[in-house]
């Protein structure tokens, strides 16, 4: 089949100038404005495709082919898009809701996370019982301070009883924040190695903490260290794994065979942007009990009330993510004005 | 290795396969150092300020902190919230005729946005964007990990015009241009609501029946014949429609 091409454009043009107005129309409005509308849009929209084959196939005006293939696809954009909600903050629902629930459903990651990063730990632990110029081979520079002798440490900073002020502590805090947030994306990130550089980064964070905790350990500073660890720790080891889990979906993605990829990665977008949402918030608490409270030793704060603090933290911690929505409801319930029933008025 | 192609093919419900004519490295590359450069200055322009503030203020305290935390991902705020309200675009893709959209070619999600900013992180090692341009090297699609990841392409974002008629515009033999005196005339004398409705006529009269075109001719050429006086001898033996057609080859094309 050949066409006269300029009757078939004259024949069609009429039908072409409408779908775009229409569509442009429509996406000034948002939405389609009543029934007759929808339809009309169909009908131009399969008629442009129509169009569109024939001339692509029996014709080489480029020009033509072009245009129609542009038209055709905002339509057809138009038609297959989701509707685009209003963009609105409703942290309430982000926060007790969305991300616990997303957590739930991505527990399994989190689970071989939690165990790499205990894989870590204990792999520092072996290395440390065997050899003692273990800590100096594994520690990086930035924690140059943890090289001298734990004891030593520990006198010091329990016979100091300076308070870190507004001052300086927000700033310590801005850092630690700023620090952790970025880890946390970077371990997200590195999923697209399949996985392999999240595992890495958590492994590598496992053995700094195992070295440092058992190091405390076989010092007999056990106490010092879980004061000093626990409050912010218990939030922010979490928070950093949780960055992991969400590598590790990333990676799943890539090697995983049934499903294709492209529509697997787009369902997972959205459980993704959770987590590092709920990373982020935990990050900043984190932060600010690490800069306020963590820092500060026997002769400003007691041991017994970091520690009650730190268990409290991670009781609630759980039952965020285990129960939110649970809390939530008790607490609606309690504080709603009981509707009234007939029986009230007998 | 796979040569980076210049067009993406996407195949609709329909059958109908689109291809997408993708935004080529270069282009993409100082499409983000104009957002670079726009960031860059953005930071000065609030941090000169700002830092003299907090010395006066003694530190600063909580207020600083926030600002050291904002600041720090200030480029991410701004490529995911542009891009989001703009549709893909930033102010550098803008000038630079290219945006994101859907490996789909459907409209973009939020969340879709978010990953592709933030697996920057990853991109931008180990320097300079070496493993976006690796990806981008390599891989299908022209695309960096962060486009793999959320599922995106960036194209280039030309919106053709409606082509123009042919058949009016051809070379074929014309009396009006026998005289130049009167091309000039004509071109001088018609106004911009005439040549609309000329240009209308052209593409539209097909729609109508052969009848409603003899007549639309005949008035149009009546109305023509009175404004310009035309001499005989231009005129003489075509048809109405043809004079129209004649008319609209002067005027529209040189």
């Amino acid at each position: 089949m050949i066409i006269d091409l300029d009757k078939f454009v004259m024949k069609e043009k009429v039908y072409w100038r409408e779908l775009e107005d229409l569509l442009k129309k429509i996406n000034e409005a948002g939405k389609c404005k009543n029934f007759y509308e929808i339809q009309r849009l169909l009908y131009l929209y399969e008629r442009a495709s129509a169009d569109f084959i024939k001339v692509a196939n029996f014709s080489g005006n480029k020009e033509l082919h072009e245009y129609l293939e542009n038209l055709t696809m905002s339509a057809y954009a138009f038609i297959y898009s989701e509707r685009k909600r209003k963009f609105s903050f409703r942290i309430m629902q982000w926060t007790f809701f969305d991300f616990p629930a997303v957590f739930r459903k991505n527990l399994r990651y989190f689970l071989i996370i939690v165990a790499v990063f205990l894989a870590g730990a204990i792999f520092a632990g072996i290395a440390l019982g065997d050899n003692k110029y273990a800590k100096k081979a594994i520690l990086p520079e930035q924690f140059y301070y943890h090289m001298q002798s734990p004891e030593k440490r520990v006198a010091r900073e329990e016979s100091e009883k300076r308070v870190l002020g507004m001052n300086e502590g927000s700033n310590f805090a801005a850092m630690l924040i700023q620090n952790n947030i970025k880890v946390s994306i970077l371990a997200m990130a590195l999923g697209i190695t399949f996985g392999i550089g999240t595992i890495v980064i958590i492994f590598y964070n496992g053995v700094i903490f195992g070295l440092i905790v058992f190091d405390y350990l076989n010092a007999g500073q056990g106490l010092f260290l879980t004061a000093w660890l626990l409050p912010h720790g218990v939030v922010e080891i979490p928070a950093i794994l949780i960055g992991g889990t969400a590598g590790l979906m990333i990676g799943h993605c890539l090697v995983k065979p049934k499903i294709a990829r492209k529509n697997f990665f787009k369902r997972q977008s959205k459980d993704i942007t959770f987590l590092i949402y709920g990373v982020v918030l935990l990050l900043i608490w984190a932060g600010i009990v690490e800069a306020f409270l963590s820092q500060h030793h026997k002769g400003v704060l007691s041991y017994e009330f970091k520690i009650m603090f730190g268990f409290f933290e991670l009781m609630l911690f759980v039952l965020w993510l285990s129960w939110s929505r649970g809390i939530v409801n008790f607490i609606k319930k309690i504080f709603s004005v009981k509707r009234r029933t007939l029986d009230d008025y007998k | 290795m796979i040569i980076n192609s210049e067009y993406a093919i996407i195949k609709t419900p329909e059958e109908v396969e689109f291809k997408i004519h993708l935004a080529s490295l270069p282009r993409r590359a100082s499409a983000f150092l104009i957002d670079f450069l726009i960031i860059l200055t953005f930071i000065w322009v609030v941090n000169t300020p700002m830092s003299a503030i907090f010395n006066i203020a003694d530190g600063g305290g909580v207020v600083k902190a926030l600002y050291v935390v904002l600041m720090a991902f200030i480029s991410n705020f701004y490529f995911i919230f542009i891009e989001y309200f703009y549709h893909g675009k930033t102010l550098g893709k803008k000038m630079l005729k290219i945006k994101v959209i859907d490996s789909d070619a459907l409209s973009l999600t939020f969340y879709q946005i978010l990953i592709r900013n933030l697996m920057r992180s990853i991109d931008t090692l180990p320097f300079f964007y070496g493993t976006a341009v690796l990806a981008m090297f390599f891989g299908k699609n022209n695309r960096r990990l962060g486009d793999i990841v959320a599922g995106c392409l960036v194209i280039c974002d030309e919106v053709a015009p409606m082509p123009k008629i042919k058949a009016i515009l051809d070379d074929k033999y014309n009396s009006l241009r026998e005289d130049p005196l009167l091309v000039a005339r004509i071109r001088e004398q018609t106004t911009a609501e005439e040549k609309q409705l000329l240009l209308q006529v052209a593409e539209n009269y097909k729609v109508f029946e052969s009848d409603a075109v003899l007549q639309i001719f005949e008035e149009l050429a009546k109305y023509f014949k009175e404004k310009f006086q035309f001499s005989d001898d231009y005129i003489k033996n075509i048809s109405d429609q043809k004079m129209i057609f004649n008319l609209i080859n002067v005027l529209f094309k040189k």
